[in-house]
Protein backbone atom coordinates (compact mmCIF):
# COMPACT_ATOMS: atom_id res chain seq x y z
CA UNK A 1 0.00 0.00 0.00
CA UNK A 2 1.21 3.44 -0.81
CA UNK A 3 2.09 5.14 2.51
CA UNK A 4 0.73 8.44 1.21
CA UNK A 5 -2.62 6.86 0.53
CA UNK A 6 -5.19 7.86 3.13
CA UNK A 7 -6.36 4.96 5.22
CA UNK A 8 -10.05 4.82 5.96
CA UNK A 9 -10.60 4.73 9.69
CA UNK A 10 -12.15 1.49 10.85
CA UNK A 11 -15.14 2.30 13.02
CA UNK A 12 -14.98 0.88 16.50
CA UNK A 13 -17.64 -1.44 17.83
CA UNK A 14 -18.93 1.39 19.98
CA UNK A 15 -19.26 3.64 16.94
CA UNK A 16 -21.10 0.91 15.05
CA UNK A 17 -23.45 0.38 17.99
CA UNK A 18 -24.23 4.10 18.08
CA UNK A 19 -24.85 4.06 14.33
CA UNK A 20 -27.19 1.08 14.67
CA UNK A 21 -29.08 2.85 17.43
CA UNK A 22 -29.50 5.79 15.05
CA UNK A 23 -31.09 3.47 12.53
CA UNK A 24 -28.11 2.44 10.39
CA UNK A 25 -28.78 -1.19 9.46
CA UNK A 26 -25.41 -1.61 7.80
CA UNK A 27 -23.73 -0.90 11.11
CA UNK A 28 -25.52 -3.92 12.54
CA UNK A 29 -24.50 -6.01 9.56
CA UNK A 30 -20.88 -4.98 10.06
CA UNK A 31 -21.01 -6.02 13.72
CA UNK A 32 -22.30 -9.42 12.63
CA UNK A 33 -19.48 -9.76 10.09
CA UNK A 34 -16.93 -8.90 12.75
CA UNK A 35 -18.05 -11.21 15.48
CA UNK A 36 -20.07 -14.04 13.96
CA UNK A 37 -17.20 -16.50 13.59
CA UNK A 38 -15.86 -15.94 17.09
CA UNK A 39 -19.37 -16.36 18.42
CA UNK A 40 -19.86 -19.57 16.43
CA UNK A 41 -16.57 -20.95 17.75
CA UNK A 42 -17.56 -20.09 21.30
CA UNK A 43 -20.99 -21.68 20.93
CA UNK A 44 -19.56 -24.80 19.33
CA UNK A 45 -17.00 -25.03 22.12
CA UNK A 46 -19.78 -24.68 24.66
CA UNK A 47 -21.56 -27.63 23.05
CA UNK A 48 -23.81 -26.23 20.33
CA UNK A 49 -24.52 -28.72 17.60
CA UNK A 50 -23.45 -27.94 14.05
CA UNK A 51 -27.04 -28.06 12.94
CA UNK A 52 -28.18 -25.42 15.41
CA UNK A 53 -25.15 -23.16 15.19
CA UNK A 54 -26.45 -20.81 12.52
CA UNK A 55 -29.76 -20.32 14.34
CA UNK A 56 -27.99 -19.72 17.62
CA UNK A 57 -25.66 -17.15 16.10
CA UNK A 58 -28.61 -15.30 14.59
CA UNK A 59 -30.60 -15.51 17.81
CA UNK A 60 -27.67 -14.16 19.79
CA UNK A 61 -27.27 -11.15 17.52
CA UNK A 62 -31.00 -10.46 17.56
CA UNK A 63 -30.98 -10.48 21.36
CA UNK A 64 -27.87 -8.31 21.47
CA UNK A 65 -29.28 -5.69 19.10
CA UNK A 66 -32.59 -5.62 20.93
CA UNK A 67 -30.95 -4.88 24.27
CA UNK A 68 -27.91 -3.00 23.07
CA UNK A 69 -28.92 -0.04 25.24
CA UNK A 70 -27.78 -2.16 28.19
CA UNK A 71 -24.26 -2.32 26.80
CA UNK A 72 -22.38 0.58 28.30
CA UNK A 73 -18.84 -0.31 27.37
CA UNK A 74 -18.24 -2.13 30.66
CA UNK A 75 -16.37 -4.76 28.62
CA UNK A 76 -15.62 -5.49 25.00
CA UNK A 77 -18.68 -5.84 22.83
CA UNK A 78 -17.52 -9.31 21.82
CA UNK A 79 -17.28 -10.51 25.42
CA UNK A 80 -20.75 -9.17 26.11
CA UNK A 81 -22.05 -10.82 22.94
CA UNK A 82 -20.57 -14.19 23.92
CA UNK A 83 -22.29 -14.13 27.28
CA UNK A 84 -25.60 -13.46 25.49
CA UNK A 85 -24.78 -16.39 23.24
CA UNK A 86 -24.25 -18.57 26.28
CA UNK A 87 -27.73 -17.64 27.52
CA UNK A 88 -29.22 -18.37 24.12
CA UNK A 89 -27.55 -21.76 24.14
CA UNK A 90 -28.86 -22.49 27.60
CA UNK A 91 -32.35 -21.46 26.55
CA UNK A 92 -32.19 -23.83 23.64
CA UNK A 93 -32.48 -26.51 26.30
CA UNK A 94 -30.56 -29.19 24.52
CA UNK A 95 -27.65 -29.65 26.83
CA UNK A 96 -28.37 -33.27 27.63
CA UNK A 97 -28.49 -34.12 23.97
CA UNK A 98 -25.31 -32.18 23.32
CA UNK A 99 -23.51 -34.12 26.03
CA UNK A 100 -24.19 -37.29 24.11
CA UNK A 101 -23.55 -35.81 20.68
CA UNK A 102 -20.26 -34.01 20.95
CA UNK A 103 -19.44 -32.38 17.62
CA UNK A 104 -16.33 -33.62 15.92
CA UNK A 105 -14.44 -31.34 13.60
CA UNK A 106 -14.67 -32.57 10.06
CA UNK A 107 -11.30 -31.00 9.38
CA UNK A 108 -9.57 -33.70 11.33
CA UNK A 109 -11.04 -36.37 9.11
CA UNK A 110 -10.00 -34.58 5.98
CA UNK A 111 -6.52 -33.61 7.07
CA UNK A 112 -3.58 -35.69 6.05
CA UNK A 113 -1.06 -37.19 8.44
CA UNK A 114 -0.59 -40.22 10.57
CA UNK A 115 -4.00 -41.82 11.07
CA UNK A 116 -3.04 -42.91 14.57
CA UNK A 117 -2.02 -39.40 15.61
CA UNK A 118 -5.14 -37.98 14.06
CA UNK A 119 -7.28 -40.45 15.93
CA UNK A 120 -5.52 -39.59 19.20
CA UNK A 121 -5.94 -35.86 18.60
CA UNK A 122 -9.57 -36.36 17.75
CA UNK A 123 -10.11 -38.41 20.85
CA UNK A 124 -8.44 -35.76 23.02
CA UNK A 125 -10.60 -33.08 21.53
CA UNK A 126 -13.73 -35.13 22.03
CA UNK A 127 -12.87 -35.65 25.65
CA UNK A 128 -12.17 -31.96 26.08
CA UNK A 129 -15.60 -31.16 24.66
CA UNK A 130 -17.16 -33.76 26.94
CA UNK A 131 -15.25 -32.37 29.90
CA UNK A 132 -16.46 -28.87 29.10
CA UNK A 133 -20.02 -30.11 29.00
CA UNK A 134 -19.59 -31.49 32.52
CA UNK A 135 -18.19 -28.29 34.01
CA UNK A 136 -20.40 -25.87 35.90
CA UNK A 137 -21.63 -23.21 33.53
CA UNK A 138 -19.55 -20.41 35.01
CA UNK A 139 -16.34 -22.43 34.81
CA UNK A 140 -17.09 -23.43 31.23
CA UNK A 141 -17.79 -19.85 30.18
CA UNK A 142 -14.74 -18.44 31.87
CA UNK A 143 -12.54 -21.18 30.42
CA UNK A 144 -13.78 -20.61 26.88
CA UNK A 145 -13.60 -16.84 27.14
CA UNK A 146 -10.07 -17.06 28.43
CA UNK A 147 -8.54 -20.07 26.66
CA UNK A 148 -10.45 -20.04 23.39
CA UNK A 149 -11.18 -16.33 22.92
CA UNK A 150 -8.12 -14.92 24.68
CA UNK A 151 -10.08 -12.44 26.80
CA UNK A 152 -8.56 -10.71 29.80
CA UNK A 153 -9.84 -11.53 33.27
CA UNK A 154 -11.01 -7.93 33.79
CA UNK A 155 -13.11 -8.12 30.67
CA UNK A 156 -14.51 -11.53 31.51
CA UNK A 157 -15.41 -10.39 35.00
CA UNK A 158 -17.17 -7.27 33.71
CA UNK A 159 -19.19 -9.29 31.22
CA UNK A 160 -20.20 -11.90 33.77
CA UNK A 161 -20.83 -9.46 36.60
CA UNK A 162 -18.06 -11.02 38.64
CA UNK A 163 -14.63 -9.96 39.89
CA UNK A 164 -11.33 -10.62 38.11
CA UNK A 165 -10.18 -12.70 41.07
CA UNK A 166 -13.29 -14.86 40.94
CA UNK A 167 -12.89 -15.27 37.16
CA UNK A 168 -9.30 -16.41 37.73
CA UNK A 169 -10.44 -18.95 40.29
CA UNK A 170 -13.13 -20.29 37.94
CA UNK A 171 -10.55 -20.61 35.20
CA UNK A 172 -8.10 -22.54 37.34
CA UNK A 173 -10.80 -24.87 38.63
CA UNK A 174 -11.85 -25.50 35.04
CA UNK A 175 -8.29 -26.22 33.90
CA UNK A 176 -7.70 -28.59 36.80
CA UNK A 177 -10.90 -30.48 36.12
CA UNK A 178 -10.35 -30.62 32.36
CA UNK A 179 -6.84 -31.97 32.80
CA UNK A 180 -8.27 -34.74 34.92
CA UNK A 181 -10.89 -35.51 32.32
CA UNK A 182 -8.74 -35.25 29.23
CA UNK A 183 -5.51 -37.01 30.27
CA UNK B 1 -0.79 -35.13 24.08
CA UNK B 2 -2.62 -38.00 25.59
CA UNK B 3 -0.11 -38.70 28.33
CA UNK B 4 -0.19 -37.39 31.87
CA UNK B 5 1.55 -34.13 31.02
CA UNK B 6 -1.14 -32.03 29.39
CA UNK B 7 0.08 -28.53 29.94
CA UNK B 8 -1.95 -25.38 30.13
CA UNK B 9 -0.73 -24.22 26.75
CA UNK B 10 -1.76 -27.49 25.14
CA UNK B 11 -5.15 -27.20 26.73
CA UNK B 12 -5.53 -23.68 25.40
CA UNK B 13 -4.47 -24.82 21.95
CA UNK B 14 -7.08 -27.55 22.06
CA UNK B 15 -9.70 -25.09 23.22
CA UNK B 16 -8.88 -22.79 20.34
CA UNK B 17 -9.50 -25.64 17.92
CA UNK B 18 -12.90 -26.38 19.38
CA UNK B 19 -15.55 -25.27 16.95
CA UNK B 20 -13.02 -23.74 14.57
CA UNK B 21 -14.21 -25.75 11.61
CA UNK B 22 -17.86 -25.19 12.37
CA UNK B 23 -17.18 -21.46 12.57
CA UNK B 24 -15.38 -21.57 9.24
CA UNK B 25 -18.37 -23.20 7.65
CA UNK B 26 -20.65 -20.41 8.83
CA UNK B 27 -21.76 -18.17 5.97
CA UNK B 28 -21.20 -14.86 7.68
CA UNK B 29 -22.76 -12.67 5.01
CA UNK B 30 -25.87 -14.81 4.86
CA UNK B 31 -26.07 -14.68 8.66
CA UNK B 32 -25.75 -10.88 8.64
CA UNK B 33 -28.56 -10.53 6.11
CA UNK B 34 -30.72 -12.99 8.02
CA UNK B 35 -30.22 -11.03 11.23
CA UNK B 36 -31.21 -7.79 9.51
CA UNK B 37 -34.27 -9.42 8.00
CA UNK B 38 -35.36 -10.80 11.35
CA UNK B 39 -34.83 -7.44 13.01
CA UNK B 40 -37.08 -5.86 10.40
CA UNK B 41 -39.72 -8.58 10.55
CA UNK B 42 -39.88 -8.87 14.31
CA UNK B 43 -40.33 -5.39 15.68
CA UNK B 44 -39.18 -5.02 19.21
CA UNK B 45 -41.82 -6.43 21.53
CA UNK B 46 -42.48 -4.25 24.52
CA UNK B 47 -43.18 -6.64 27.30
CA UNK B 48 -46.51 -5.94 28.99
CA UNK B 49 -46.09 -4.97 32.58
CA UNK B 50 -47.82 -7.05 35.19
CA UNK B 51 -51.38 -5.84 35.89
CA UNK B 52 -50.42 -4.87 39.44
CA UNK B 53 -47.96 -2.30 38.18
CA UNK B 54 -50.52 -0.89 35.77
CA UNK B 55 -53.31 -0.15 38.19
CA UNK B 56 -51.26 0.57 41.28
CA UNK B 57 -50.37 4.19 40.41
CA UNK B 58 -53.99 4.87 39.47
CA UNK B 59 -55.25 3.38 42.71
CA UNK B 60 -52.73 5.47 44.64
CA UNK B 61 -53.82 8.62 42.81
CA UNK B 62 -57.51 7.94 43.52
CA UNK B 63 -56.77 7.22 47.17
CA UNK B 64 -54.84 10.48 47.46
CA UNK B 65 -57.66 12.43 45.85
CA UNK B 66 -60.31 10.86 48.07
CA UNK B 67 -58.20 11.27 51.18
CA UNK B 68 -57.40 14.87 50.33
CA UNK B 69 -61.06 15.57 49.69
CA UNK B 70 -62.07 14.09 53.03
CA UNK B 71 -59.45 16.12 54.87
CA UNK B 72 -60.53 19.27 53.08
CA UNK B 73 -64.18 18.63 53.91
CA UNK B 74 -63.43 17.92 57.54
CA UNK B 75 -61.80 21.32 57.82
CA UNK B 76 -64.78 23.16 56.39
CA UNK B 77 -67.24 24.54 58.98
CA UNK B 78 -70.70 23.11 58.90
CA UNK B 79 -73.32 25.55 57.60
CA UNK B 80 -74.42 27.83 60.44
CA UNK B 81 -71.67 26.63 62.74
CA UNK B 82 -69.10 28.98 64.21
CA UNK B 83 -66.19 29.62 61.94
CA UNK B 84 -63.76 28.16 64.37
CA UNK B 85 -64.19 26.49 67.70
CA UNK B 86 -60.86 26.22 69.37
CA UNK B 87 -58.78 29.25 68.65
CA UNK B 88 -58.33 30.33 72.25
CA UNK B 89 -56.12 28.13 74.33
CA UNK B 90 -58.08 25.79 76.54
CA UNK B 91 -58.64 27.11 80.03
CA UNK B 92 -57.97 30.70 79.01
CA UNK B 93 -60.30 33.06 80.88
CA UNK B 94 -61.20 35.74 78.38
CA UNK B 95 -62.63 38.00 81.08
CA UNK B 96 -59.17 38.59 82.50
CA UNK B 97 -57.76 39.89 79.18
CA UNK B 98 -57.52 43.55 78.34
CA UNK B 99 -58.93 44.96 75.13
CA UNK B 100 -55.46 45.08 73.54
CA UNK B 101 -54.77 41.46 74.53
CA UNK B 102 -58.10 40.43 73.12
CA UNK B 103 -57.35 42.26 69.84
CA UNK B 104 -53.94 40.67 69.69
CA UNK B 105 -55.44 37.25 70.24
CA UNK B 106 -58.00 37.82 67.53
CA UNK B 107 -55.34 39.08 65.16
CA UNK B 108 -53.34 35.91 65.63
CA UNK B 109 -56.23 33.90 64.30
CA UNK B 110 -55.86 33.17 60.64
CA UNK B 111 -59.56 32.54 60.24
CA UNK B 112 -61.11 35.47 58.39
CA UNK B 113 -63.60 37.22 60.56
CA UNK B 114 -66.02 37.84 57.75
CA UNK B 115 -66.90 34.16 57.86
CA UNK B 116 -68.88 35.00 60.95
CA UNK B 117 -71.20 37.92 60.29
CA UNK B 118 -70.91 40.57 62.95
CA UNK B 119 -73.70 42.81 61.84
CA UNK B 120 -71.45 45.46 60.47
CA UNK B 121 -69.78 45.51 57.10
CA UNK B 122 -66.45 46.21 58.80
CA UNK B 123 -64.11 43.56 60.00
CA UNK B 124 -61.82 45.89 61.91
CA UNK B 125 -61.38 45.11 65.60
CA UNK B 126 -60.37 48.56 66.69
CA UNK B 127 -63.95 49.78 66.81
CA UNK B 128 -65.14 47.03 69.16
CA UNK B 129 -65.47 47.52 72.86
CA UNK B 130 -63.91 45.03 75.27
CA UNK B 131 -67.34 43.52 75.86
CA UNK B 132 -67.94 43.05 72.17
CA UNK B 133 -64.53 41.53 71.77
CA UNK B 134 -65.25 39.10 74.63
CA UNK B 135 -68.56 38.17 73.03
CA UNK B 136 -66.86 37.63 69.69
CA UNK B 137 -64.18 35.47 71.20
CA UNK B 138 -66.80 33.62 73.12
CA UNK B 139 -68.67 32.78 69.96
CA UNK B 140 -65.48 31.67 68.30
CA UNK B 141 -64.62 29.55 71.31
CA UNK B 142 -68.03 27.97 71.18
Amino acid sequence: MNPAEPVAAVPTDVALIAAWQSGDEQAAAELVRRHARALARFLAGAGALDTELDDLVQETFIRAFRRVDRFRGQCQFRTWLLTIGSNALKDAGRRAKRARMVPLDAGLHAAGGDPYELAVAEDTKRRLAEGLARLPRMQREVFLLRAQQGMEYDDIAAALGSSPGAARVHYHHAVKRLKELVT
Amino acid sequence: MNDQSLHDEELRALARQLGADAAERLDVERTAQAVLRRLREQPRVVRAKPPLRTWLPWAAAVALLLGGGLVWRSRQPAPGAPAATAFAPAGLDLTTLSADQLRELLNTMDQPLDMEPTGSGESGLDDLTPGELRNLLGTLEG
